[in-house]
C-alpha cells in the first residue's frame, strides 16, 4: 500500500498492531457471546437450574448447546486476532492455536496469547522469499500447516503451562471478589465502560468481562452492563428536563438515545461526549462507577453478553442490578445537569451583552 | 477528485456509521466526490467496486480493527486513521489525504 506518512504520527508499531489485532478478535466474538450466553441463560431460566441438567431433556440439550457455542469463543478469538495481524493466512493457524489453548485450559488469556503467537508466526513465515511459481503452495500448504504446527507447539510445550496457571489464578481470584475488593473492581470497570462510550477503553473492560464469563463468572460482566446502559438514559433525562442547557440538535438526539441505552448501547452518547467532553465524560464515569460497584456488591451476575434491560430476565439478582442502573443514572444525570448549568450561567446572554 | 473510504469499529453498530456520515458530510461541504464503504456488524455495505477503484485518487481507512480486502487498495495512496478521528475531524483527515496525494 502506498501509505501516506501522517505528520506527528508514530509509525505503525508492534503495539499498535497488537491492539488492532485484539480489537479485531473481540469484534468477531461479540455476536458469539450473545448467542451462546443467551441460549444457555434462557435454558437455565426456563427449565430451572436443576431441570436444565437432567440428561436427555430439552433444557439440558439447550444448555449444553449454548455452552458449546461459548466453547468456540477462545478459538474464534484467537483466529481473528491472528487474522487482524497477518490477514487471511493467519486465520486458520489462529483457530488451531486457539484449539490448543482450549485443550490446555488456558481460557480467554490463552486465546489472546495464542492469537498473537499465530499471527506473528504467519507474519514471519510470509517473509520467507520464494519463487513466484510457489505462491499457491505457500498460501495453501506452507502457511496453514507450519503456522498451525509451530504456534500449536509453542502453546502446548512452551507457554501453555504458565498461561494455564495464570488463567487458574484469574478464575480463583474472580471467585473471591466480594466486599471492598469487589467495589474497587466495580469502580474501575464502570469508569472504563463510560470513558469512551464504546471505544477502546470500554472494550478493554468488556474483554475482562468476557474473560470472566469464559471462566464461568458473570459478576464482572453484569457490572459492566450496568455501567454501559446508563449514559444514554441519563442524557435523555437531562435534555428532557433541562432543555435550555442544550442545543436544539442535542435535544432531538436526546429523544432517541435512551432507547439505545436500554439496549445496552453506549454509543448513542458519543455526540454529546464529543461536543462537550469535559462535562459529559466525567459525569458518566462517576455514575458508571457507582452502578458497577452496586452491581458487584449485590452479587448480580450475567453470563450472556449484550447485557442491558433486555437481559434482566437472565440476570442473577436482577433487582440489585436494576437498583445499580437507576442509582448510577440518577448520579450521572445530576452531575451532568449541574455541570451544564454552570456552563450555561457562565455563557453571556445576548440581552446582558446589550446592557453592558 | 474522487475519494473512497472504509470505516470500521469493533462493535460495528455506531462508530462505523457515524464516521461514514461525517466523512460524507465533510466531503460534500468541500465539494469532493466521496464514497464510503462501511464494514459494520452486519457486514460490508456500499461496497467499493472495481470501477470506483479505477476512478479513485486516494483512500481513507478509518478503522480500529483490521478491515477486509485491504489489498485492493495496494496501488492507491492510503491514509489510515482511527475511527474516532474521522468522527471528530473529518475535514482535517480529507485535507491531509489531499496534501498527501499532491506530494
Amino acid at each position: 500500500m502506498a501509505k501516506i506518512q501522517r505528520q506527528g504520527a508514530k509509525k505503525q508499531g508492534t503495539l499498535e498492531q497488537m491492539k488492532k489485532g485484539l480489537l479485531t478478535g473481540i469484534s468477531y466474538i461479540i455476536p458469539l457471546v450473545v448467542a451462546g450466553g443467551m441460549i444457555m441463560s434462557l435454558a437455565l431460566l426456563i427449565f430451572g437450574n436443576e431441570g436444565a441438567r437432567v440428561e436427555g431433556t430439552v433444557g439440558n440439550t439447550l444448555r449444553t448447546f449454548g455452552g458449546s457455542i461459548l466453547g468456540l469463543m477462545v478459538p474464534l478469538l484467537s483466529g481473528y486476532i491472528a487474522y487482524g495481524i497477518s490477514d487471511k493466512a493467519g486465520l486458520i493457524p489462529g483457530f488451531a492455536a486457539g484449539v490448543a489453548a482450549n485443550t490446555i485450559n488456558s481460557g480467554f488469556i490463552g486465546g489472546i496469547i495464542s492469537g498473537f503467537i499465530a499471527g506473528y508466526c504467519v507474519l514471519y513465515l510470509k517473509k520467507i522469499k520464494y519463487n513466484e511459481n510457489f505462491a499457491g503452495t505457500m498460501n495453501i500448504f506452507v502457511y496453514p500447516l507450519f503456522g498451525s504446527l509451530i504456534s500449536g507447539c509453542i502453546m502446548f510445550f512452551l507457554i501453555g503451562k504458565p498461561v494455564a496457571l495464570l488463567n487458574k489464578g484469574l478464575v480463583s481470584w474472580l471467585s473471591t471478589i466480594q466486599g471492598a475488593n469487589g467495589i474497587i473492581l466495580g469502580i474501575i470497570i464502570g469508569a472504563m465502560a463510560c470513558f469512551d462510550m464504546g471505544g477502546a477503553v470500554n472494550k478493554a473492560a468488556y474483554a475482562f468481562g468476557l474473560a470472566a464469563i469464559q471462566a464461568g463468572n458473570g459478576v464482572p460482566y453484569a457490572a459492566f452492563a450496568a455501567a454501559k446502559s446508563l449514559p444514554g438514559i441519563a442524557i435523555t433525562i437531562s435534555t428532557l428536563l433541562f432543555p435550555k442547557y442544550y442545543e436544539k440538535s442535542e435535544i432531538e438526539a436526546g429523544k432517541s438515545i435512551w432507547l439505545l441505552g436500554c439496549a445496552g448501547i453506549t454509543e448513542g452518547a458519543i455526540p454529546f461526549a464529543i461536543s462537550d467532553p469535559f462535562r459529559v465524560i466525567p459525569s458518566m464515569m462517576v455514575g458508571g462507577a457507582v452502578a458497577a460497584a452496586i452491581s458487584i456488591f449485590g452479587g448480580s451476575s450475567l453470563l450472556s453478553a449484550g447485557g442491558s434491560l433486555l437481559t434482566v430476565p437472565v440476570t442473577k439478582n436482577p433487582v440489585n442490578w436494576l437498583i445499580a442502573v437507576i442509582a448510577g443514572t440518577i448520579i450521572s444525570f445530576v452531575i451532568l445537569t449541574i455541570l451544564k448549568k454552570i456552563k450555561y450561567d457562565k455563557t453571556p446572554k445576548p440581552e446582558k451583552a446589550v446592557e453592558n | 477528485m474522487y475519494i473512497v473510504c472504509v470505516t470500521s469499529c469493533p462493535t460495528g453498530i455506531a462508530h462505523t456509521f457515524m464516521a461514514a456520515a461525517n466523512l460524507k458530510k465533510a466531503g460534500n461541504k468541500m465539494g469532493i466526490e466521496i464514497k464510503i464503504e462501511t464494514q459494520g456488524a452486519g457486514g460490508t455495505e456500499n461496497k467499493i467496486t472495481e470501477d470506483d477503484l479505477k476512478k479513485a485518487d486516494g483512500v481513507i481507512i478509518a478503522s480500529d480493527v483490521s478491515i477486509n480486502d485491504a489489498e485492493r487498495f495496494d496501488k492507491l495512496p492510503v491514509l489510515e486513521c482511527g475511527v474516532s478521528e474521522a468522527i471528530s475531524d473529518p475535514e482535517g483527515i480529507i485535507k491531509e489525504l489531499i496534501e498527501g496525494i499532491d506530494k
